[in-house]
């Protein structure tokens, strides 16, 4: 397995085999990768563009990929960090706190057509989407990708026992909100 | 023992694991999807397309990216040393202006013997040992 992944790191960074691979990369990876960035960002357009960036810079920077993580860890870290610097960026643009443009995008789903939850699930993204950051991520990768805390912990650059506690505060805190 | 049949007794409805593989992959689906956000048709087609035209476009231009910063870096050196070596020449060349100035004073104020005892004796020597050097 070990194996296997290095000879197609190494597809990627040959400048002969580079592109083949890489399009190889994005048919295994969009999927995944836009739902994480998704359900992150809530918007299509948003998540849309996000996932471009994140595969251009994965484009722009696998030569420089040591192989210290799984392609795969590397990856979600990537369209992670993109994700957040997308959100800081927005939101400092139009003046507004991270947490506060999340919960305008999730205030504004129910208009729009790329979303066809219930209200029960609308009611939870919009939960959700007054989480701090760490706890907000964490509580997606965890309750919808049904992420490991060993797989998150590498993916987060973060010990399992800090996320054990994002995950439970923020279970807790989604509980209340929804008993009130 | 052997009068028992080793054939398996149970048996399943018809076309049940066609079914089961479809109801199972369709749970996945709406487990992974259950958050109602949902995409444009054929999207994941389109973005793969997207992706990998930036992919090819932010590659030419990174690399066209690298050739400018040469090239600036590149002007930058030749104006800088254009300019060191006008600097330079402009020293050669009130220097040989300080020079010819000096030389055309002394000519016109002096006569051959006090510009011949301005010379030093070493200098005057070694000149004429040059010129009493035998032709080879």
């Amino acid at each position: 397995m070990e194996t296997q992944q290095s000879l197609f790191i190494s597809s990627l960074q040959e400048p002969e085999t580079k592109e083949k691979a890489f399009k190889r990369l994005v048919q295994e990876y969009k999927e995944r990768l836009y739902w994480h960035i998704r359900k992150l960002v809530l918007d299509h357009d948003d998540a849309n563009d996000v996932v471009q960036n994140t595969f251009i810079k994965i484009h722009l920077n696998i030569d420089k990929f040591k192989g210290d993580s799984s392609l795969y860890t590397w990856m979600y870290r990537i369209a992670t960090n993109e994700s957040i610097n997308f959100i800081n960026s927005k939101s400092s643009k139009m003046g507004l706190q991270n947490q506060e443009w999340i919960e305008a995008k999730a205030n504004g789903l129910k208009a729009d057509s790329y979303f066809d939850g219930d209200e029960a699930a609308l009611i939870l993204q919009k939960i959700i989407a007054k989480l701090p950051e760490k706890q907000r991520i964490v509580f997606n990768m965890k309750y919808f990708d049904g992420q490991t805390y060993e797989s998150m912990a590498k993916i987060l650059d973060t010990s399992i026992g800090a996320l054990k506690a994002s995950y439970h505060h923020a279970v807790k805190k989604i509980k209340s909100q929804l008993n009130d | 023992m052997t009068d028992f049949n080793t054939k398996n007794p149970f048996k399943i409805p018809e076309n049940y694991f066609k079914n089961l593989e479809d109801s199972l992959l369709k749970n996945a689906k709406s487990i992974s999807y259950s958050h109602g956000f949902t995409i444009p048709k054929d999207y994941f087609n389109t973005l793969e397309e997207d992706i990998l035209h930036k992919a090819v476009k932010s590659n030419s231009f990174s690399r066209r990216k690298i050739a400018l910063g040469i090239a600036t870096i590149a002007a930058t050196l030749a104006v800088l040393l254009n300019l060191s070596s006008i600097e330079n020449s402009e020293t050669i060349i009130e220097d040989q202006a300080f020079n010819d100035y000096i030389e055309s004073y002394y000519l016109d104020n002096s006569d051959g013997y006090e510009i011949i005892s301005m010379l030093e004796e070493i200098d005057m020597g070694q000149d004429f040992e040059d010129y009493n050097k035998k032709p080879k």
